[in-house]
């Protein structure tokens, strides 16, 4: 291979990885967006796509959606819905007028390994999900429905699925809760992505001005002495 | 080009010369920029792990029925190199420029193959597996067989629809009607698949269920995973040897195809 040939490959091999690295800046920037708002009759609106599917209570008045994604969390968390054939999504917990409700992760005697009781908010469902993600290996392969109204599963995938029960105490009926899952699945941990997309963007640069650097030079080499070209027989 | 590494480096430069030659026509700057992008945006977005078994493991890469925004990008970007590259170099005459290098056909051959089919495929199975790695090692760790066993029945079509393109412009030496009838056999075998396999588990029809195995093994591990027996018909499902048999038999079948195709380029005697 010449040099042309190869300060090309070095300069597509770097505007190559700088399209990979927006592949994953525009995963993770959509990953990491806050979900909100609710749009229609048991459908929302997420990531440009509407979903109505897999809607199990159907909800009543207006609502505030909470995002699940803990990004102290080294995975991603997957919420998935109740579905018999559950699909790998994010759920979103919705809820109208509690204020306070508890949290069991139950083994499959419905007895509670987890009590955690806190109030209604978005930074709160964030710290259920930080439990979650940071006790999963102790957790892992040990859970089931446990007969109680709202269950949610949960799966992280490097471990077994989970699923955790949600309730307000003993009062289980007049717990408002329920959930959206989507069919996006495989989103990405928006700060890992953002980083690999950086590392990936600057490499690219890297490679793609060193070839266009290559590639100018031995133009001019070529271009600029007439005499080295004309030794040959 | 050097003299000086005699006969042997000088085939070794004029293939990979010929190489990027072939690389530069068929992946100009945004064409491979951007299927990347839609590779990986494709892979990250549109994949799903469901519970985290072998099964999933399967769906996750070969999705259903093979049907998914990253096989249909392989399938129109190998048709584009295959079918109007190669059909270019035939009705331009640039074909015979190329047949000069200092290079049996074969390797003429080989390297039109390398640019036009693995490099897309090495760009899919590069975004594929690392995106896969990126979301869930561990996950991707433990079940790593089936991982790869659906991503290569995601292939079975593709490289079907790839060594016929490869068959018809030959025999057409012009790249726009292979071009057309590969994406239409692209879809025929998937929509096909999927109505006769409906048919043929519904109605019992053991020889018409394989055919479909056989000519998308996504089917076949699909059966397998989740012991798809419409209506109790229970021998129609295969065993996991049979289902891993039925890929590498679709599998040989498109390399026999290729060497065919390649048998024909080397002995037809102009270009």
């Amino acid at each position: 291979m010449d040099r042309s040939s190869r300060a090309t490959v070095v300069f597509r091999a770097g505007t190559l990885l700088i399209a990979i690295a927006l592949a994953f800046g525009l995963i993770s920037y959509m990953s990491s967006l806050t979900v909100s708002g609710y749009h229609g009759d048991q459908c929302f609106h997420n990531y440009g796509y509407y979903y109505c599917d897999n809607v199990d209570v159907a909800p009543v008045g207006t609502y505030t959606v909470l995002s699940s994604w803990n990004p102290a969390s080294p995975q991603q968390m997957y919420f998935l819905n109740m579905s018999s054939t559950p699909v790998g999504a994010k759920v979103y917990l919705l809820n109208t007028n509690q204020t306070a409700f508890n949290v069991w992760i139950a083994n499959r005697s419905g007895l509670p390994l987890a009590n955690v009781s806190f109030n209604y908010g978005p930074q709160k469902l964030a710290w259920f999900s930080d439990y979650v993600a940071s006790h999963r290996q102790e957790v892992a392969g040990q859970y089931d429905v446990s007969g109680t109204s709202v269950v949610v599963k949960y799966f992280v995938p490097d471990v077994e699925p989970l699923m955790a029960v949600l309730t307000n105490g003993n009062t289980q009926s007049s717990l408002n809760l329920t959930y959206f899952a989507t069919n996006i699945a495989v989103m990405i941990n928006p700060s890992l992505g953002f980083r690999a997309a950086g590392y990936l963007a600057a490499s690219g640069a890297v490679l793609a001005v060193l070839g266009a650097v290559l590639k100018r030079r031995g133009a001019g080499r070529s271009g600029g002495s007439p005499t080295s070209s004309s030794t040959s027989p | 080009m050097s003299q000086q590494g005699g006969p042997k480096k000088r085939r070794g430069s004029a293939f990979t010369e010929l190489l990027s030659i072939f690389l530069h026509l068929d992946h100009r700057l945004p064409v491979l920029e951007a299927s990347a992008f839609l590779f990986f945006s494709g892979v990250l977005l549109f994949s799903s792990v469901s519970n985290g078994d072998a099964s999933s493991a399967f769906s996750y890469m070969a999705g259903p029925g093979g049907l998914s925004l990253t096989s249909l990008i392989l399938v129109v970007l190998i048709l584009k190199n295959l079918a109007s590259g190669w059909g270019n170099d035939f009705e331009k005459g640039t074909m015979q420029t190329f047949l000069t290098y200092p290079l049996s056909r074969g390797k003429v051959f080989l390297a039109r193959l390398v640019s036009s089919l693995l490099v897309p495929l090495g760009l899919l199975t590069l975004a594929q597996f690392s995106a896969v790695f990126l979301i869930a090692p561990s996950f991707a760790q433990a079940h790593f067989g089936s991982l790869l066993l659906g991503f290569l029945a995601s292939l079975t079509a593709p490289l079907l629809i790839a060594a016929l393109v490869v068959l018809a412009v030959l025999w057409a030496k012009s790249g726009g009607v292979p071009f057309a009838v590969g994406l239409v056999a692209y879809f025929m075998i998937l929509i096909f698949s999927a109505f006769l396999f409906s048919m043929g588990s519904s109605g019992g029809y053991y020889y018409l269920v394989w055919a479909v195995f056989f000519i998308n093994p996504i089917y076949a591990f699909s059966s397998y995973f989740n012991n798809q027996a419409w209506f109790g018909y229970y021998h129609l499902v295969p065993t996991y040897a049979q289902a891993v048999g039925l890929l590498a038999a679709n599998l040989l079948l498109s390399l026999v195809l290729l060497a065919v195709g390649a048998l024909l380029f080397v002995k037809r005697t102009e270009a």
